[in-house]
């Protein structure tokens, strides 16, 4: 199987001094759906970053061998990054120039924009959305339309921060369903579990900028003390203010 | 003032916004090199604006309401015009220390100004009303405006909702647990407009990080804007025969 991404000693430190990744060693397939799970501060997001040549660190990172920052312009079209705050990625006055956006930059002719602008939006499911704002639609919506920005340009590679943060159960499991029938190499992040069951053939685990374990995802998902260590799951010991505690506390 | 009509949808699309732009900004040089004292003449512009309100399907009322909007200031502006004139005294009056006098002519300018303002704004709201805002700049894009400064315009557009959603829940947190004085509540004020900058600036950072993931170069693209047609020409020539017309009125 060829490596779609491949990370190798990969240092980063942000100027104010806080170092996100202290070596990561990591490889992701071509096909295969890649979960990096992880506590907040993990440093999963700056992760991401690197796989365009966003945020540079020390080492080596490479895109189906190539390194990144050897034509970056070749690397963001093979590595659709989406964001995980929508009004990040949505910065345009309507829907149709955010999605051409992309499009544009590559300097596709004007009517393959228009083709690929309604095809994107026709495959997240909102078709005829090219004049909406984006102030106004839900998140979910957004979160979808963000999506399209990254499909029109067709990349090999879709990578996700937490694609379904703050979705309710409804919109999740819409976007959730939609991302399935993808056939792309896809890459996340997330701490949603149910999410990371659903979607994922391999799981990452990273804490305190490492990678520290990594497998199928029915292993790591059945391996309830890795999870519990890295702070995945609800500690053992949750009875602390359970009300036999409480009790044994108060006055009388 | 941003435009209510944020849905971008255009009311009549009928009309090239480069169209309407180009007449805007004809009939409002011409009406402000007009002899203030013309008073006759100034009814004839309100006619014609008038027209151009009915043209574009628009209930007059809600057009003259947002003109006067503005108003205030313009009053403030100009309300000492009728006594620092020269001219004959038709008004006098001593307060004791300071002697009033209201001149013919300054009395005079004083209302022309205000007709001219009041009609280059009504003609102002025609113009964004019938148009809408994204429909506007990307006229300003087809009259050769700089795309630097069309796309900051959008990008305030696009923006301002979502950082005045921001302040507002930063004030209902701070409202949450505001129980002090009211010294207290201006130092909280202060330190959520700090809070709101900050955001802004990393928000910022973000939405450059999203551009440049899809490929943004420091280069802003577009798509061409749509022919100038038949109706537009026609619009535009006889748009300016009339305001000519009007203009030689004032000669006689």
């Amino acid at each position: 199987m060829r490596e779609a991404i491949r990370a190798d000693n990969l240092f980063f430190s942000y100027p104010d001094g806080r170092q996100a990744l202290k070596g990561v060693n990591m490889a992701v397939y071509e096909g295969e759906t890649v979960a990096i799970i992880g506590p907040n501060g993990a440093g999963k997001s700056t992760l991401l970053l690197h796989f365009n040549g966003i945020l540079k660190g020390q080492g080596r990172v490479s895109i189906f061998g190539r390194p990144v920052d050897e034509d970056l312009k070749w690397t963001r079209r093979k590595v659709g990054v989406v964001f995980q705050d929508p009004d990040d990625q949505l910065f345009s006055a309507t829907v149709f120039d955010d999605v051409a956006f992309g499009l544009l930059n590559v300097g596709y002719p004007e009517d393959e924009v228009r083709r690929r602008v309604a095809l994107a939006l026709y495959e997240v499911g909102l078709e005829g959305y090219e004049k909406r704002v984006p102030h106004h639609l839900s998140l979910g919506e957004k979160k979808k339309v963000a999506l399209a920005t990254v499909l029109a340009l067709s990349p090999d590679i879709l990578v996700f921060d937490e694609p379904t943060s703050n979705l309710d159960p409804r919109a999740k499991w819409s976007l959730l369903l939609g991302l399935k029938d993808l056939t792309q190499t896809k890459v996340f992040v997330s701490h949603d579990l149910e999410m990371v069951r659903e979607l994922a053939s391999r799981v990452i685990i990273l804490d305190e900028g490492k990678v520290v374990a990594e497998g199928r995802v029915e292993d790591i998902l059945a391996d309830e003390d890795l999870l519990r260590l890295h702070g995945l799951l609800p500690p053992v010991f949750s009875h602390s203010l359970s009300p036999s505690v409480i009790n044994s506390m108060s006055p009388s | 003032m941003i435009p209510s009509d944020y849905s971008g949808e255009d009311i009549s699309r009928r009309l090239d916004p480069r169209a309407k732009l180009l007449v805007t900004i004809a009939l409002i040089f011409s009406l402000v090199l007009l002899p203030k004292d013309s008073f006759p003449v100034y009814g004839l512009y309100l006619l014609l604006i008038i027209t151009f309100i009915l043209l574009s399907h628009l209930l007059l009322i809600p057009v003259l309401k947002r003109s006067l909007v503005v108003m205030p200031f313009v009053l403030l502006v100009a309300v000492f015009l009728p006594f620092v004139s020269e001219g004959e005294v038709i008004f006098q009056r001593d307060l004791g220390f300071i002697m009033i006098e209201v001149t013919d002519m300054g009395l005079g300018t004083f209302i022309g100004v205000l007709l001219k303002s009041w009609l280059s704004v009504l003609a102002l709201s025609w113009l964004v009303m019938s148009t809408g805002f994204i429909n506007l700049v990307k006229g300003l894009e087809g009259l050769k405006v700089p795309r630097l400064f069309t796309t900051l315009l959008l990008f305030i557009y696009r923006y301002i909702f979502v950082i005045f959603d921001e302040a507002v829940r930063l004030r209902q947190a701070m409202e949450s647990r505001s129980f002090g004085s009211l010294w207290l509540k201006v130092k909280a004020t202060g330190s959520i407009l700090g809070v709101l900058f900050i955001r802004s600036y990393e928000r910022g950072e973000r939405v450059y990080q999203a551009m440049l993931a899809r490929g943004y170069d420091g280069q802003l693209k577009g798509l061409k804007s749509n022919e100038f047609g038949l109706a537009d020409t026609c619009f535009v020539s006889f748009s300016l025969v009339g305001i000519a017309l009007v203009s030689l009125v004032s000669l006689l």
